[in-house]
């Protein structure tokens, strides 16, 4: 019994695709990529797509570890203290690299990582079917009247700064309620608990296919497409003042200093290539409603910019920041 | 419905194929491995294997973590039974009973009975899965966020009364203890970090693994090495297939665990633990003989694992139907089905008509396969309670150390088990229950997000704890079981009820 | 591993009266810490949602039932140290040796070796020293010891290699 269990274990470890790239870096055990959030989240997801994706490229198991905590902090602090050698990498949204210096959560900074992208989530403002909003005009206008309970993952989330974006040019009212994650926020809405959620549109694909939410207005210039439901319009279309920046990119980081060239070498070479082929992920961003966006490197940092520029003065207008952001070199969009 | 029937079988014949049959045997094996050690999870097993099946077919990734999934959940009771320390938090309850049974040289028939009973929980689970699983995730949407903080509260209540039955204060204590020490650390709401006075790792707060291992395992090896005297059990020699009467005796028993466990099981964040803890009170409430619970009752280890057990599938209902999953191992198998491209959620019955039916096929697999290795694993297993404590004692602890540091690869979680190893001793010296401690750990987070996040939607009103149609059953069960503990009401109703007679005779 | 305690404890052994103190103490500080948490009304959030709010309440929980503890402690003097039945003094200081060394042996392997030494040594160390230290019988001859030594040997050695190949190669975990 117990060889027959080795003999089975030995055969799943160590199938690794005998196929791989030719790449400069040949890793020779498994590579571990933390995601500092729960499993089975928007980061765990789009992590394990495309994990897959690179133990192909490489030829060796790519392990994702979970280690929630401190709004991510707690994980991409381990893959920073990790030894320097390419094996050991931190997922998420590269933008919070930019703001935990300034929630004075921890002493990092965008430019201590080297940044892979591959998708961009975008924030949906939608509502319970049964609710009496048929589009994003009249929920504006019953929003500037009562304070109408809006569902989030909480402060700092992205569904809490697009409901706080839209206020700042609106000046709307409303009730922040807060849940455990994305998902959980929009099956408060789905439920009825609340009535509005403005949450990521890849949390809410599956719920507005199902036809159990409606989708009013994408957070963005321009509109979305879902799979299986059609096309939702842009807020513009509604608002005519300039929003803030409300998408988030998605990716994989390892901190810059330390880590071998011929890994960063690597990990170019795969960004140039096998990522902006990869069906699975392409596959996978049009069933979530996000945006398919692989970019490295330098190019990268410059896509995720805007972002913490208007995360940070967004913390900073609501006290959240413990320094300006000015001190850390973040001017004002 | 035929169509359902018809796509089962379908899914079964395609199990059977030999290379299928060996990913059902090591993935349930590998299970049950992760589940019996404390500190390895099904959550830990699952996103593991998601990595692993990787590339393998949609079916056979997703039969082996179901495999897995349910193979850990069973698991848990092994180590529970033999050396009191729960594997994972969904066998506290199966440790009450089982250990008891266990150091009374009964351990085979406690393990063969669980076997049977963890079986019967996913059957239970599964038929639920496959003939109501949309209603089921409908009603699952009606608990808000006070249904929640009662379900947290209720929790606490019960595994309180139920541990520490001579004297439920000293439960309830340990379970609010447990609820403070998970109010250390970032709360949910602002991120706020509460007692945690400037430190990093405190901020990030006690884990609850960590938590669990110390307070059962450490905890464990303490005691037994401080005691005078240790018997190995040597004559556990008893059977361990369990007769069909006596699985049939228990038919009430394992019908009304498994509801309830697939009921629990559909609540996001309540899952497995609270199946197991809610089928046990229900149990012994209606149980001929309640006074044997805690002390080696095979009717409460039957019914706290066919709770857990049924958990299992119930935590995958809302995952087919609504994407949403009931626990965070079936968040890991929702994700794993989305990377191979299954889309669950309310068009699955459209879009992919034959995957519930595959998964209950799935699940019926894995329970058959729990029964069927877990019953030939019973004999070797029990050679562990043959071992010496010297011999075994300083192993689970390499084991109570090497799993609190596997999870989240943090040093400091080494110190939060020995220190809550330590605490656990001395609590348990004095008479309080390990389990309310680490359940209050586990629903703490629950209960404060809920509770304010209540108040909030009613702007400061308690009203709708009470008004709302479930929260208003769970808050007088809750509220009744604290009422009925208290000694001077207990005293007050048992004079009511001998003068009731004596007052209708006397007009 | 509870038994019920015929002798009734002297006041300095009350461990109930003295624990529900010590909670009433702990939920009385927690409330205080609770109460003086912001209350973020600055960002504008809703009151209800005041980080305080549960920790504060627990706590007054807390020092509700230890008050009751202490209380019903004094009232009934009936009290539960577990452990002391029948056991004289000897046996207790003999109980309370064989938990410090345990305490010791765990505490050196968890805190010190780990994370210093390599893994599997540490590990091996750990289980040797265990087994041989409460093994030990002085009234062994000496190829009795020597048996016990080699069998602690062996143990040591497949525990360490064993756990350090499961968990390294097949869950895939890192050790410390």
């Amino acid at each position: 019994m117990k060889n027959f269990l080795i003999a089975a274990l030995a055969t799943t470890v160590f199938a690794v695709p005998a196929v791989a790239g030719d790449y400069p870096w040949k890793p020779d055990k498994p590579i571990t990529i933390i995601v500092p959030w729960g499993a089975g989240g928007a980061t765990d997801q789009v992590t394990r797509v495309t994990a897959g994706v690179l133990e192909d490229e490489l030829g060796q198991n790519v392990v994702v570890v979970n280690q929630p905590g401190a709004s991510g902090s707690i994980g991409k602090k381990n893959a920073w203290e990790a030894p320097r050698d390419g094996y050991t990498w931190a997922a998420g949204a590269p933008k919070q690299l930019g703001t935990y210096k300034l929630l004075g959560q921890w002493d990092t900074w965008i430019d201590n990582w080297r940044l892979y992208n591959t998708v961009t989530n975008v924030p949906l403002v939608s509502v319970n079917p049964s609710s009496p909003y048929k589009d994003m005009g009249q929920l504006l206008k019953a929003m500037a009247e009562k304070e109408i309970a809006v569902a989030t993952a909480g402060a700092g989330s992205s569904g809490h700064a697009a409901i706080e974006g839209i206020k700042s040019v609106t000046g709307i009212k409303y009730k922040h309620v807060t849940y455990d994650g994305g998902n959980p926020a929009v099956i408060a809405t789905v439920g009825g608990e609340t009535e509005v959620t403005t949450q990521l549109a890849s949390e809410q694909a599956e719920m507005v296919r199902g036809g159990r939410l409606r989708p009013l207005a994408v957070l963005a210039s321009q509109p979305l497409e879902i799979e299986g439901y059609g096309t939702v319009p842009p807020i513009t279309d509604y608002i005519d003042k300039p929003l803030p920046i409300l998408s988030t990119a998605f990716g994989i980081f390892i901190p810059k200093e330390g880590t071998p060239e011929e890994v960063i070498e690597t990990f170019n070479m795969i960004w140039e290539k096998a990522i902006p082929n990869s069906k699975a992920l392409k596959d996978y961003a049009l069933q979530k409603g996000a945006l398919f966006t692989p970019v490295y490197g330098d190019e990268a940092r410059d896509k995720v910019w805007p972002e913490i520029q208007s995360d940070a003065w967004s913390f900073h207008a609501a006290g959240r920041a413990k320094i300006s952001p000015e001190e850390l070199g973040i001017p004002k969009p | 419905m035929a169509d359902g029937l018809g796509y089962f079988f379908a899914a079964l014949g395609g199990f059977l194929a030999p290379a299928t049959l060996f990913n059902i045997g090591w993935a349930t094996l590998l299970g049950m491995t992760v589940g019996m050690l404390p500190g390895l999870t099904a959550t830990l097993g699952v996103a593991l294997l998601t990595t692993l099946t990787f590339r393998m077919g949609a079916s056979d990734a997703i039969l082996i973590l179901v495999c897995m999934y349910v193979g850990a959940i069973y698991g848990g009771s092994r180590s529970a039974i033999l050396l009191n320390i729960p594997g994972t938090p969904a066998n506290a309850a199966s440790a009450l009973d089982g250990f008891p049974l266990a150091r009374a040289g009964r351990a085979g028939e406690a393990l063969g009975l669980a076997t049977v009973g963890s079986f019967c929980g996913s059957f239970i689970g599964m038929l639920m899965l496959a003939l109501v699983a949309p209603v089921l995730a409908e009603f699952a949407l009606k608990f808000g966020s006070t249904e929640f903080f009662w379900l947290a509260v209720f929790g606490i209540v019960i595994s309180g009364r139920l541990t520490s039955v001579d004297d439920p204060l000293k439960g309830w204590i340990a379970g609010v203890l447990g609820l403070l020490v998970a109010m250390v650390g970032q709360e949910g709401i602002h991120a706020y970090q509460r007692f945690s006075y400037g430190s990093t790792d405190l901020a990030g707060g006690f884990g609850l693994l960590p938590a669990l291992v110390g307070a059962f395992g450490f905890a464990e090896v303490l005691q037994v090495m401080k005691n005078l005297k240790y018997e190995t059990v040597r004559g556990a020699s008893d059977r361990i297939l369990p007769r069909l009467r006596e699985v049939a005796q228990r038919t009430r028993t394992i019908v009304r665990s498994g509801l309830i466990g697939t009921f629990m099981g559909l609540l996001p964040g309540v899952g497995e633990d609270m199946g197991a803890w809610a089928s046990y009170a229900a149990a012994r409430r209606a149980s001929k003989t309640p006074e044997e619970y805690g002390k080696g009752s095979l009717e409460g280890l039957i019914a706290s694992e066919t709770g857990n057990n049924a958990a299992v599938p119930g935590a995958i209902i809302p995952v087919l139907t609504l994407a949403v999953p009931g626990s965070a191992p079936a968040a890991v198998l929702l994700a794993a089905m989305f990377i191979h491209g299954v889309r669950p959620g309310p068009l699955i019955m459209i879009e992919f008509p034959s995957f519930i039916f595959e998964v209950v096929a799935m699940v019926f697999v894995a329970s058959v396969a729990i029964l069927v290795l877990g019953l030939l694993l019973t004999r070797p297993l029990l050679l562990v309670l043959r071992v010496s404590r010297e011999k075994l004692m300083p192993v689970v602890f390499v084991l109570c150390t090497v799993g609190s540091f596997a999870i989240a690869s943090r040093v400091f979680d080494i110190r939060v088990m020995l220190g809550f190893g330590i605490l656990g001793f001395f609590l348990r010296e004095m008479k309080y229950p390990m389990a309310p401690f680490v359940l209050g750990i586990v629903l703490g987070d629950i209960l404060d997000k809920n509770f304010r996040r209540g108040m909030v939607l009613s702007d400061g009103s308690l009203e709708p704890f009470f008004t709302r149609p479930i929260s208003a059953v769970l808050a007088t069960i809750t509220i009744g079981v604290i009422v009925l503990a208290i000694p001077p009401v207990r005293r007050l109703i048992g004079s009511l009820v001998r003068r009731i007679p004596f007052g209708r005779s006397n007009p | 591993m509870g038994r019920k305690i015929g002798l009734r404890p002297g006041p300095g052994l009350r461990a109930d009266f003295l624990f529900g103190l010590v909670l009433v103490a702990l939920g009385i500080a927690v409330a205080f810490e609770s109460w003086h948490m912001p209350r973020l009304t600055e960002l504008g959030v809703h009151p209800m949602t005041a980080p305080g709010l549960v920790p504060g309440l627990l706590g007054l929980v807390t020092a509700l039932l230890g008050g009751i503890l202490t209380t019903r402690s004094a009232r009934t003097g009936d009290d539960s140290i577990a452990g002391v039945v029948g056991s004289d003094s000897r046996n207790l200081s003999r109980q309370a040796g064989r938990f410090a060394l345990t305490l010791v042996l765990c505490l050196a392997y968890a805190v010190v070796l780990v994370g210093r030494v390599e893994f599997a040594l540490a590990t091996g160390l750990f289980v040797f020293s265990f087994i041989v230290l409460f093994e030990w019988n002085s009234e062994r001859d000496f190829s009795g010891h020597v048996r016990a030594v080699v069998f602690a040997s062996v143990e040591a050695v497949i525990v360490a290699a064993l756990v350090t190949v499961v968990f390294e190669r097949i869950f895939l975990v890192r050790l410390p």
